[in-house]
């Protein structure tokens, strides 16, 4: 888990998002409001499309700030959040309504232009539906006063507010405002909610991965000590009684086997046939400290030699084998590895002949940390499609079967 | 000197044949000593003791049928009876094999000085055979902890304090120590309750090696070592403690 992970996760909306967002809003109600007025044919609106880019740009300023004191206060609480920003953006309606009227009124233009415009401006370009103030395409045209304006419900608000006092036109075009506000403050919200649904999924699928790993690695091959000082002695006994070329093999046997074992990332996949090949490379070394009790017997099918496994899945399966069953046994115990290709699966059997262990029910001692292990894995790795199954053999000896889906990529 | 002593009839035990073949190697090269046969299983081993009282027997601890700890076992009640020097791959067993009386404790491959040292100690023993053979109290007098790559002895009374590390215990000598796996507990049961106290849930300390106890304003209560450590009292060991000033 590191830190820049944490710092994404917590800020969840970038300013630079934000800022787009409030852009294009703005730039979508000029517009919109441009192509309104030329649609209805208000006659040239030269004299306003200054006026109109500068309210426009004043109200993309003022919904940036409107946005970073949201973002001061909004807490963990949704409908908290909600709440305030309904009530910011009174302030902020009020704010941009007066910004709008004074540009208007004291643009320089064509007086005649002015009246028409200004009241053009004020009222139709906020007179969008209260419920959705940024789709003003539905918005019922709001006429100017222009020579033929056209019979809508804006018409009487229209007449009426050319006789209105500078304080009720601030108030008329701040209700408009409100529903501009409110409609950029919920897509603002939407959009923190958006970004912290995936700052979490992300998180959650981070978190999911970092614990899989963390799985594997903790259940990988550790070496045994007590096999490893065992070969020594062993080795240390053909130096000394000067069996060179029986040294030299096994220690070359013990250098693959260990550079294998402790070089191999766990979360990768290894052909069977090389997971084979190590096992064999192990039970050699076995077999120079026990030659007369071990006996090895391994037969894998050419059509899934190359089928990817978890690299040492097989190796506590072995190790157990010569543990429980070799070594514990006075006489010739054979080591028996299968592959197999069943319906829904490779199925992979290690099992021994060695001797009921005494006073045991089906459980060998100290079999289980490394079997549950082997079975962990597995689960990590194949989930449900992975298993593995053990049982103590009535004629004696011990069986494991591990269950895998059948890959055939992915490992080379 | 050495040369004038009879050597020692030895025995080796092991499963594994090279490891057998080392051993003989060894001993041939080691004065002191005679081999006069080796076995290959615990069972195996008693019958050739039997028929060849050993003095020495170098035994193994992981073998079929009856391993190594319990051949010893079955030696402890003999009379007389061989010096026994485990030898093993891995110290997993170090704390099993004090609770039978070792000799030596050597861990494969055995380093040829070594060997030499173990047949040294077991010469000795026979020789000054009244302690070792019936010990005077039920309590443990050495332990054999891993120091590097040995095993190695140290007397019980040696230890200043005890402390619980996770599944170890930490024997404090000096300004040494060593990890023992074992409980506190179990520890507890084998250390002398006149030589070595309980203070904590996870400290165990000699007592000579307290040299005064003493309280907080609160209450807590401590025990002060000879090498000016503080060890809190647990609240359930405390009237033990106390029994201590008493004492003095």
């Amino acid at each position: 888990m590191d830190t820049s992970f944490e710092e994404t996760e917590s800020s969840s909306l970038s300013p630079r998002i934000v800022l787009i967002s409030i852009v294009c809003f703005w730039a979508f109600y000029y517009s919109i409001v441009t192509v309104r007025w030329q649609v209805l044919g208000y006659g040239s609106q030269w004299g306003v499309l200054a006026p109109r880019a500068v309210v426009s740009m004043a109200s993309i300023g003022l919904t940036y700030l409107f946005y970073m004191v949201l973002r001061r206060i909004s807490t963990a609480s949704q409908l908290r959040t909600i709440v305030i920003a309904f009530l910011l953006s009174i302030p902020a309606a009020i704010t941009y309504s007066t910004v709008n009227w004074f540009i208007f009124g004291y643009w320089p233009m064509p007086i005649e232009m002015k009246k028409g415009k200004q009241a053009s401006e004020t009222t139709s370009a906020h007179v969008a539906p209260p419920a959705q103030p940024s789709a003003g395409i539905a918005a019922p045209p709001a006429p100017p006063a222009a020579p033929a304006p056209p019979e809508t419900v804006t018409v009487g608000r229209l007449h009426h507010e050319e006789d209105m006092t500078p304080f009720e036109s601030i108030a008329d075009t701040s209700v408009n405002g409100y529903f501009f506000f409110v409609a950029w403050a919920a897509l603002y919200l939407s959009l923190c909610y958006a970004a912290e649904v995936a700052a979490l999924e992300r998180r959650t699928a981070s978190l999911r991965a970092a614990k899989q790993s963390a799985e594997l690695r903790a259940l990988r091959y550790q070496v045994n000590p007590h096999f490893l000082f065992n070969t020594l002695n062993s080795l240390s006994s053909l130096v000394l009684a000067g069996k060179r070329d029986e040294a030299e093999r096994m220690i070359i046997n013990l250098s693959t086997f260990f550079r294998t074992s402790l070089t191999s990332d766990p979360t990768d996949d290894v052909p069977l046939s090389e997971e084979i090949f190590l096992q064999r490379l192990y039970l050699d070394i076995e077999a120079v400290r026990f030659p007369e009790r071990l006996v090895v017997d391994i037969e894998v099918p050419d059509a899934l030699r190359n089928m990817c496994v978890p690299g040492l899945i097989l190796q506590p399966l072995v190790e157990n084998a010569v543990k429980y069953g070799v070594s514990r046994a006075r006489r010739p115990v054979t080591i028996r590895i299968r592959a197999s290709q069943e319906e829904d699966g490779l199925a992979l059997l290690v099992e021994d002949d060695g001797n009921a262990p005494p006073a045991m029910n089906g459980h060998r001692p100290g079999t289980g940390v490394g079997l549950q292990n082997v079975r962990d894995r597995l689960l990590a790795r194949f989930g449900a499609a992975g298993g593995c199954r053990w049982e103590e053999k009535p004629e004696g000896g011990f069986a494991v079967k591990l269950t895998m889906p059948l890959v055939r990529n992915g490992c080379c | 000197m050495v040369a004038a002593e009879p050597a020692l009839r030895t025995l080796i035990v092991d499963d594994e044949p090279l490891a057998v073949e080392r051993l003989q190697i060894l001993c041939a090269e080691t004065e002191g000593l005679a081999l006069v046969g080796t076995a290959s299983d615990g069972e195996a081993a008693l019958r050739m003791m039997e028929a060849l009282s050993p003095e020495l027997v170098l035994l193994d601890i992981s073998m079929p049928g009856l391993d190594g700890l319990g051949v010893a076992q079955v030696l402890e009640g003999q009379v007389p009876r061989p010096a026994v020097v485990f030898c093993t791959a891995f110290d997993q067993f170090a704390v099993a094999a004090f609770d039978v009386s070792a000799v030596d404790y050597l861990l494969k491959p055995v380093a040829a000085d070594r060997l030499a040292r173990a047949v040294a100690r077991a010469a000795e023993m026979l020789r000054a055979p009244s302690a070792e053979v019936a010990p005077a109290t039920p309590w443990a007098e050495e332990f054999w902890v891993p120091h590097r790559s040995e095993m190695i002895r140290i007397a019980a009374l040696a230890i200043d304090r005890i402390e619980a590390e996770r599944d170890y215990m930490r024997l404090h000598i000096g300004t040494r120590s060593f990890l023992l796996h074992q409980t506190i507990s179990a520890l507890e049961k084998k250390l002398d309750p006149a030589r070595f106290i309980r203070l904590h849930r996870s400290t165990i300390v000699r007592r000579d090696f307290i040299a005064k106890l003493h309280h907080d304003k609160l209450g807590t209560w401590y025990a002060s070592l000879l090498d000016g450590g503080d060890i809190r009292i647990g609240r359930s060991y405390l009237a033990g403690a106390k029994a201590l000033l008493g004492r003095c």
